[in-house]
């Protein structure tokens, strides 16, 4: 039987971020190489940045998942712009 | 001079208790109004609606918001624009609201929006009844965006911004893949904001975009997508004869 090709691979662990409800964002980076799975982007919370991995674990239990996602940084003031 | 400050796409849910509230205690002394760009909760539940009301509930300055596509996932979006109304948020769909600062009447219209795309490279109403309905729903919600403005512009309302989920230009998309320019605006939007006209347009759901960009008539629209600004929100000041402190 034939692998399944990586295209696939990767947009079923984009398919599940999505509708995962621990973690329901569509915005999550997923790249696979030499077996590895690596996890980009960012989420609101540490509690979801925890699931992503999760779920990628869940998805490709025989990968090794790298979860590089970060927490959204609110910055310390709001920047101001005057709109001419 | 009208500070209108901003944000989207802040996907509440149990866990983001406590996390928007430390950085609006002074809001009131930073903007007028604060509007909200859509996807404000993850799953579109009243739980999760709940978590953010309390989050704004006291703010001292009107509180504007547009749905975004996460907060319909669950259908009950009725259920989470009825929470947020009774913590004081104004949700607008199609429609329009006027807020006073210092005696200047500055009207907020707003609509969710859809997809479809840009010129050269949008969906079209032909083919398959699933397809004309997606374009035509896209149509519709431009169509109400362009009716409240003009409204206000008809009341006499001259300081105006369009408020809206979805992208009304690719400018503020640059980041994200070419190809899902469709899933995350319309030109349809920007068409109706240049018909009507605003003096600024905002809008989220991009959050790979860029923050700055235009309609092609030229107005200014920025996106305000948390994860593009990195703040709790951002302040956009209207007839600003001096730099804004800040």
């Amino acid at each position: 039987m034939t692998a399944e090709p990586e295209d696939y691979v990767t947009q079923r662990v984009r398919d599940a971020l999505t509708a995962d409800e621990r973690v329901a964002e569509m915005g999550v980076e997923v790249r696979i190489a030499a077996g590895k799975v690596f996890l980009t982007g960012q989420v609101p919370t540490e509690e979801r940045r925890q699931a992503v991995g999760v779920v990628a674990r869940e998805v490709l239990p025989d990968y090794e998942v790298h979860n590089e996602t970060v927490v959204t940084e609110l910055g310390d003031a709001p920047r101001v712009e005057r709109i001419s | 001079m009208i500070r209108v400050a901003a944000v989207g796409d802040i996907h509440f849910g149990p866990d983001s208790a406590g996390t928007l509230r430390p950085h609006l205690e002074d809001i009131a002394e930073q903007a007028d109004v604060f509007l909200l760009a859509g996807d404000l909760t993850r799953l579109g539940v009243a739980e999760e609606a709940s978590v953010l009301a309390e989050e704004l509930r006291g703010l001292p300055l009107p509180i504007v918001a547009v749905l975004g596509n996460h907060d319909y996932h669950s259908d009950r979006e009725k259920e989470v624009a009825d929470v947020l109304a009774d913590a004081g948020v104004e949700l607008l769909e199609g429609t329009a609201t006027v807020v006073d600062v210092d005696g200047t009447p500055v009207g907020i219209a707003g609509v969710k929006g859809f997809g479809t795309g840009f010129p050269g490279a949008s969906g079209s109403d032909f083919g398959e009844p699933m397809m004309k309905a997606f374009v035509r729903h896209a149509q519709e919600a431009a169509d109400s965006l362009r009716e409240a403005l003009e409204e206000l512009a008809g009341a006499g309302v001259d300081r105006r911004v369009a408020l809206m989920h979805y992208a009304p230009t690719e400018g503020t998309l640059r980041g994200e893949r070419l190809e899902i320019y469709p899933f995350l605006g319309s030109y349809f939007l920007g068409e109706a904001v240049d018909r009507a006209g605003a003096d600024l347009a905002i809008h989220g759901h991009a959050h790979g975009g860029t923050e700055k960009g235009f309609t092609p008539g030229g107005i200014q629209v920025r996106n305000v997508a948390q994860p593009v600004i990195n703040r709790a929100y951002n302040v956009y000041c209207l007839d600003c004869d001096v730099p804004p402190a800040g």
